[in-house]
């Protein structure tokens, strides 16, 4: 599905330049859950925004279900990241103005789906991450754990063929954290690939393989299952 | 989806109230502003619109110019109407009126006195429309000696409307004339009002030498306008250079729609307005709108960092800059729709206020109630797509990376763009303040001037009684028996009221001839006390002496005509005043030379002016009585019963002469008044948007400023930082505003022929009002943020 090759991401400020991603080179499988681990600073978030089409690399390939997606322009980006990937970040991300229901929907609309079918994909996605008790409920109202089970329900609500998490646990406690993992593992095992960074190595074996970053590029990979 | 956007929209703005209010307030406010002077202004452009013909009526003006002078006036003579309808097929109709109509009305033991009352052709009814109550239009002044009264001057007299059909009413006790109509009181925006209207007498026939009638025409096509006024010099050539008229005259048309704001000639029938001045208030309601547009500009733009998370998550779940801005514009319709409401509330709150102050009787539902409120949401919708549109592109325009991380940098080009806002809003500001100061020193200086006569403590009325003229001494004298009557005095023509009529002069030149070419003075006629009642001096010569007969045929002249005609000494000179019966000229001598004094308001230069002794006892109509300042009542009650002896019918009706010279200043007073307000709703408008600005970025230094604490900062220091960056824009308004209100208030003040100067000081004071109300606006937020516990700041973070 993803097919990386001699990325390179440089990040230039009048004095200094920052080589965030290094000649990376790897690939994902439909299907797969891969983590990608390393110490901060090491390119991962960068590499997560490239995957996720909301950066561009400098230089490299990047083939997304077999299409160049690298030089793609803004538009065609957005195109191609509403129809194909869902994100879930560490802080949620949940927009404070919208309620549990309306913040699930979001993608829908933007996508163009019509109401009625909209309220029945994101009530049964609610349901799924059983949080459909709090659906009017706004995300100051919710704990840590409720509002990352709906940014996964809103991640999830568009069917993407990939999800990129981006430290999911990070801001939770080990329950909460389990949980979202479950619900991670068990989308994976309905079909969605996903990628994601943690610095968790019990999250990280929740994956089938990770791969461990430094300087900007792959040191290792260790396949789990 | 446009209904989730304007939710999500109200969900941000209850949540930001603070914001929201700022923005609200200042727009509801500006928007009210808007309004009124909107309202005003429309009603200004409706003038004389109400008329069924008005696109195709006309009216005549006269334009006079020789060696001597020159005149633009609407006087015409009297035979032209019908000379160019008999000429010109294009014109359907024409109608003159004669503003010498007026006087006592009397009927049965009712006695009322009415000056605005015309003479008019039969047809004035089917030329200009007002709806008739009673009686026929087309035949109601058919017959001499028949008069159509309004609505309120028919109830003052009879009581109701239908009472007064076919009744008689005398004019000054003698003239009977039939009611043959009653009409609809004359709508307030009209170039002219009546409060009745008589037929020409029978004997009516006027010359074509005589120019004080007002001629309007009616065309058949309205485009016919311009082609026929490139007739009328043929027209002049043919009626007027033939019988003698060395003058260079033109004649004018005027459409009627256009006179009230587009005509100033002499003996105008009402006050009319500069399309200027149109101008200036649209410009006015403009400036305070874009002063609220750019609060909300800049609070929102200011507030990007806050919005940024939701803006970079939006863009990373699908959503499209088209989608954004739409949000965004959402937010800014919501907010102009909200302020519209308050606005209108604002509006009918403020409207019995500004009527006053602008002396209308503007209603805010004027358009109707569904086009008002179409053109208000309108109107709200167009204004938030207007001003929402910059910051909506400018928001929508993040990359979602850096937003995510809060990375919205420095921005310095949106930062100079918010500071030249700001500074933008300021000078509008400080022009406006200065603006009103200047507008109320003039007014001062007018009402504070010295006319060349003390105006002060002068009672004045008129005598309508033929009677009460001729015993005019024994009226003085008994009036004079009161100690607090200090003088009494009798002119031909009311000084004050901006009507003394002018006249044309052959003047005795240095070699002891009779200038063949005129020249153009004033007359008034005055008896030999005015000079003393009116405290004038004189400065050469003597003052009239009515004991002597020859003094008849003497003159006072002011020192404006010695200049104008250069004598070296005017004492003994001579002045042709027309001509006797048999044909022979009447040369009259100058016996003394007043100092110049003002008759008209300031608005007007001291003109030339020729004084004589009434000719008769009809010549002494005005009455002048300087009294002395104790009880003001009981001397006027007094003056009032002595009238009563002598006229024992007309109403006593005074006024004091400097109330008369201060009503020729009121639309000055009504332009300061407006002004002011709106000056005031301005800056208050750039303080919330101060405020606005002051309270976000203190709320985002929070944590330096705990720091700056921490390290040893002071109060003072504190607000010194937080305030010094606004304060800078706001001086440098000042420097930008101080040549344009220089540039803009000389421009009006050169509208008067007597003007402050505008000074150093005004500006001071105008800058000092705006720095320190800016001061005090920014020390609210500063104070707070500088005298708040640093811990907490820092704990929060």
């Amino acid at each position: 599905m993803i097919k990386i090759t001699n990325l390179e991401k440089i990040y230039r400020t009048e004095e200094v330049e920052t080589v965030a991603l290094n000649d990376l080179s790897f690939q994902v499988k439909e299907g797969e859950f891969v983590a990608v681990m390393g110490p901060s600073g090491c390119g991962k978030s960068t590499l997560l925004n490239i995957l996720g089409l909301l950066d561009d690399p400098d230089a490299g390939s990047f083939l997304f279900n077999g299409v160049e997606v690298a030089k793609f322009n803004e538009r065609k980006r957005a195109d191609m990241r509403k129809k194909n990937i869902g994100f879930v970040f560490q802080s949620f991300n949940l927009i404070d103005e919208l309620t549990v229901f309306e913040n699930v929907e979001l993608p829908l609309m933007y996508a163009g789906v019509k109401k009625s079918e909209r309220k029945a994909r994101v009530d049964e996605v609610l349901e799924k991450v059983q949080i459909m008790h709090r659906r009017n409920h706004f995300p100051q109202q919710l704990s840590g754990g409720q509002q990352q089970r709906v940014a996964v329900a809103r991640a999830v609500v568009n069917k993407p063929k990939l999800i990129l998490a981006d430290e999911p646990t990070g801001n939770l406690d080990s329950s909460n954290g389990n949980e979202v993992m479950q619900m991670l593992t068990d989308l994976n095992e309905a079909g969605t690939t996903i990628v994601m960074v943690t610095h968790s190595e019990h999250d990280a074996r929740y994956s089938h393989r990770i791969i461990r970053m430094l300087d900007g590029h792959t040191v290792t990979e260790n396949i789990l299952v | 989806m446009f209904k989730k956007y304007f939710k999500t929209a109200l969900r941000n703005l209850l949540r930001n109230r603070t914001f929201s209010v700022i923005n609200v307030t200042g727009l509801a406010f500006a928007l009210a502003a808007f309004w009124l002077i909107m309202l005003f202004v429309a009603d200004e452009l409706s003038y004389d619109r109400y008329h069924a013909k008005s696109d195709r009526i006309f009216r005549l003006v006269s334009h006079g110019k020789w060696d001597g002078g020159s005149f633009d006036i609407t006087g015409t003579s009297g035979p032209m109407a019908a000379a160019l309808k008999k000429d010109y097929p294009e014109i359907e109709a024409t109608v003159r009126l004669d503003p010498t109509a007026g006087g006592l009305i009397t009927y049965a033991q009712k006695h009322l006195r009415a000056d605005d009352v015309f003479f008019a052709d039969s047809n004035f009814f089917s030329v200009f429309s007002f709806p008739f109550l009673a009686g026929d239009p087309y035949s109601a002044l058919l017959k001499p000696q028949s008069i159509v009264l309004t609505r309120k001057m028919a109830v003052r007299l009879f009581g109701t409307v239908d009472a007064a059909l076919n009744k008689i009413v005398y004019f000054q006790n003698k003239q009977p004339e039939q009611v043959t109509g009653v009409v609809e009181d004359v709508p307030e925006n009209s170039h002219f009002t009546f409060s009745a209207i008589r037929s020409f007498p029978a004997d009516f026939n006027p010359d074509w030498s005589n120019f004080y009638l007002y001629t309007y025409g009616v065309l058949r096509d309205k485009k016919e306008g311009a082609a026929l006024q490139e007739k009328l010099p043929g027209f002049v050539k043919k009626y007027l250079y033939s019988k003698g008229l060395d003058i260079k005259y033109d004649l004018e048309l005027q459409p009627l729609t256009s006179i009230h704001l587009h005509s100033n000639v002499g003996y105008e029938l009402g006050a009319n307005r500069s399309m200027k001045f149109i101008y200036i208030f649209c410009i006015v309601a403009l400036l305070i709108l874009s002063v609220a547009v750019i609060n909300y500009i800049n609070i929102t733009t200011a507030r990007a960092s806050v919005r940024l998370r939701e803006i970079a998550v939006r863009k990373v779940i699908g959503s499209g800059r088209k989608d954004l801005v739409c949000l965004f514009l959402a937010e800014s319709v919501t907010i102009t729709i909200g302020a519209t409401l308050l606005s209108a509330l604002l509006a009918g709150a403020f409207m019995p206020v500004f009527n006053q102050l602008a002396g209308k009787s503007l209603q805010f539902w004027h358009f109707g109630p569904l086009q008002t409120v179409a053109a208000l949401l309108l109107f709200a919708a167009v204004l938030g797509a207007t001003g929402g549109l910059y910051p909506a592109l400018f928001l929508s325009g993040f990359k979602p990376v850096p937003a995510l991380k809060n990375q919205i940098g420095k921005q310095p080009l949106q930062a100079l763009f918010r500071k030249t806002l700001v500074v933008f809003q300021f000078t509008i500001t400080v022009v406006m303040i200065v603006a009103t100061l200047v507008v109320y020193c003039q007014l001062r200086y007018m009402t504070h001037k010295d006319l060349g006569f003390d105006k002060n403590q002068v009672l004045t009325f008129r005598s309508d009684d033929e009677n009460m003229r001729l015993k005019s001494k024994e009226f003085r004298n008994s009036l004079l028996a009161d100690s607090r009557i200090e003088e009494v005095a009798f002119s031909g023509s009311p000084i004050g009221n901006n009507n003394i009529g002018m006249g044309s002069f052959n003047v005795e030149t240095e070699d002891g001839a009779i200038d063949q070419n005129m020249t153009l003075a004033y007359g008034l006629a005055i008896d030999e006390h005015y000079i003393p009642t009116m405290r004038i001096r004189l400065l050469q010569g003597r003052n009239f002496n009515e004991a002597m007969l020859t003094d008849s045929n003497t003159l006072l002249v002011n020192a404006a005509f010695v200049k104008k005609t250069g004598w070296k000494n005017a004492i003994g000179k001579g002045i042709q005043m027309g001509r006797d019966a048999s044909g022979k000229p009447v040369v009259k001598r100058i016996i003394g030379v007043t100092s110049d004094f003002h008759t008209y308001s300031l608005q007007h230069k001291i003109e030339p002016l020729v004084m004589h002794l009434p000719a008769g006892a009809n010549e002494k109509t005005n009455v002048y009585v300087r009294v002395s300042r104790q009880d003001i009542a009981a001397t006027t009650g007094f003056i009032g019963n002595v009238f009563r002896k002598f006229d024992a019918i007309s109403p006593f009706e005074y006024n004091f002469l400097d109330r008369n010279f201060r009503k020729q200043y009121q639309s000055e007073e009504k332009q300061g008044k407006v002004l002011l307000l709106f000056t005031i709703v301005t800056i208050g408008i750039a303080c919330l948007g101060l405020l606005g600005l002051i309270t976000f970025t203190t709320a985002q230094r929070v944590k330096e400023i705990g720091i700056r604490k921490v390290l040893g900062a002071s109060g003072i220091g504190l607000v010194r930082l937080l305030s010094t960056g606004l304060l800078k824009l706001v001086i440098i308004a000042l420097v930008i505003a101080i040549p344009v209100a220089w540039l803009v208030m000389n421009k009006w003040l050169g509208d008067f022929a007597y003007r402050v100067h505008i000074r150093w000081w005004m500006f001071m004071v105008s800058g000092g009002v705006a720095f320190v109300i800016a001061g005090v606006t920014l020390s609210f937020q500063t104070i707070k943020a500088a005298i708040a516990n640093p811990a907490k700041a820092l704990r929060s973070e």
